[in-house]
């Protein structure tokens, strides 16, 4: 039985070092999402360094200063990067909920600084939030090698969906969520 | 049953590779293969090996090495380094060191013997070439920037130039079709033969880390300076209007045809358009790109060039970041018919500054033509 277990570990190991072996070297930034009520709650992980080659060349580079000085100014970025659209295709409400700065180490990068946005989604009555389109192009529309890698909070070493730049389309494609 | 397990792998995440590749021991015998043994290429005497040898040359030279190799070798060794020809093993490189991708096939050079190593290295001198800074040397230094990451960080990643791996795909003959394989941290070398001929010199991939110039192994190393100087060359020989046309409107942060990325190239070139150039700055664009097609044999080379140049009209040349190619975000590709190559300044993951990824690839003989 213990060889079992620890096999199993191995694997489940195995499989989250080859996804991350096979993928970019510089951290990307990750959606976990999870079910509130009818509505949804979004959490946005995005690592400041490629952030910051995204942002208005006008905000400045010290997370401290961009959370003190500039938070609508990062709002108004998220609010025009992130949206959640039923399946007629109509956007819903959202509201980012906090902005805050945070430590974070990779084994491929070291120590590095990212930022953590939580979004809550209030949905129209008629919003199904199993099935869903998400809209993000934070980063990924200016710096074309950065992806964001979707989970759900009760997985959050799985991804269900990758939108990254697509090199033939020219474009970032929206993600249809299906939940369980 | 499944919680107790699953709460283990979170933490072991937390914790890192080390405990990965403790883990995976139980699982994969390919990693125990990494010993992070030192070999130093460059100390090694190639003449026995020429003297064996000495009577062949192109691909009946590789053919005469690599026969001699086998025989040299353990049921067990030969079982390692001679497959069956796969697209699908070929495809299995990586930038990564060995703690960041396990799939590399072969044996490493640290399980070869030093009478072994002759004949290892004589074999990539003869399919990669003796240009000075490419080719060959530009390996040999590319090994020696691993032991010099081994000697000067406490990473754990497996640096070391024994843990680079020699594979043939496929039987070195005179019939049929087979690939010289080679690889590591930031090297992947993959020559694929037909009939005895060259018919596939890449995907290639060169990086290096440390960038600027460091003293290993007797010798003094600086694999990829030539590549960025001559990018930076030709990008600086541009004027306002051109360079306002190479540049890209995106930011690069690493190359996007990589490893595992084979079917990732643009569906529009993008950038300045080689044709609307003069002679001179055209050259320039040529000297790029022999940075990297002179890493294989001169007359392979040479074959290849004469393509590139037919072809050079119709390449385009695209920039991110600064024309020097020397601080971190900065990119550049050429994008041609045939030929593509781009280098991505990335920061420094084990020392500080900036060290570059770079692929060359070819979008018709890539793998040599096999999908």
């Amino acid at each position: 039985m213990t060889v079992n277990r620890r096999e199993l570990i191995a694997a489940l190991l195995l499989l989250v070092s080859t996804g991350h072996a096979v993928a970019h070297p510089l951290p990307n930034t990750v959606i976990v999402m999870s079910r509130q009520g009818r509505g949804l709650r979004m959490q946005l992980t995005a690592p400041l360094h490629e952030l910051q080659l995204a942002l208005p060349q006008h905000l400045p580079k010290s997370v401290g200063t961009l959370l003190s000085d500039h938070e609508s100014d990062l709002r108004a970025y998220f609010d025009a990067h992130f949206s959640v659209l039923d399946q007629t295709g109509k956007r819903q409400l959202q509201s980012i909920i906090s902005i805050a700065g945070r430590d974070a180490t990779h084994d491929d990068v070291g120590t590095y600084q990212e930022l953590v946005v939580d979004i809550m989604i209030s949905p129209d009555a008629s919003f199904d939030n199993r099935h869903f389109t998400l809209r993000c192009d934070a980063i990924v529309h200016h710096v074309a090698t950065h992806h964001v890698s979707v989970r759900w909070h009760d997985k959050p070493h799985e991804d269900v969906g990758i939108l990254a730049y697509d090199f033939v389309a020219r474009s970032v494609k929206p993600f249809l969520v299906h939940g369980p | 049953m499944m919680k107790k397990p699953l709460a283990v792998l979170v933490l072991l995440s937390v914790v890192g590779a080390g405990g990965y590749i403790w883990w995976s021991g139980q699982m994969s015998t390919a990693l125990a293969a990494y010993t992070n043994k030192e070999i130093n290429l460059g100390g090694v005497d190639v003449k026995p090996a020429a003297q064996i040898c000495h009577s062949t040359a192109g691909h009946d030279t590789l053919l005469c090495i690599a026969d001699t190799l086998k025989k040299s070798l353990s049921r067990e060794m030969l079982a390692k380094l001679q497959r069956p020809y796969a697209v699908a093993d070929a495809k299995k490189w990586s930038n990564f060191p060995p703690r960041g991708y396990g799939d590399r096939v072969g044996p490493t050079l640290g399980e070869f013997t030093p009478e072994q190593l002759v004949l290892v290295k004589s074999l990539l001198k003869a399919a990669a070439g003796i240009a000075a800074n490419e080719g060959y040397d530009e390996m040999e230094q590319i090994l020696n920037a691993d032991e010099y990451l081994a000697a000067n960080t406490s990473d754990s990643a497996g640096f070391a130039s024994g843990n680079y791996h020699i594979a043939f795909l496929g039987e070195p003959a005179a019939k049929g079709t087979w690939e010289l394989y080679f690889g590591g941290h930031h090297l992947a070398f993959g020559n694929t033969y037909a009939d005895g001929k060259l018919v596939g010199a890449t995907p290639s991939f060169r990086g290096v880390e440390p960038f600027t110039p460091f003293q290993q192994n007797g010798r003094e190393n600086a694999p990829m300076l030539q590549e960025q100087a001559a990018f930076a060359s030709m990008l600086n020989g541009l004027d306002s209007s051109e360079l306002a046309k190479a540049k890209l409107d995106q930011a690069f942060t690493n190359i996007i045809v990589g490893p595992q990325q084979d079917e990732n190239f643009p569906s529009l070139r993008d950038g300045l358009r080689v044709g609307e150039l003069g002679p001179e700055k055209q050259a320039l664009v040529l000297a790029a790109i022999e940075t990297y097609v002179r890493d294989i044999s001169a007359s392979e080379a040479d074959v290849i060039m004469t393509k590139y140049k037919a072809e050079l009209v119709d390449t385009y040349i695209a920039f991110s970041g600064t024309p020097g190619i020397n601080a971190e975000n900065d990119y550049v590709r050429i994008d041609g018919p045939s030929i593509w190559i781009e280098c991505s300044m990335q920061p420094g993951r084990s020392l500080p500054g900036i060290h570059p990824h770079s692929v060359w690839r070819d979008r018709a003989s890539d793998y040599g033509g096999n999908k």
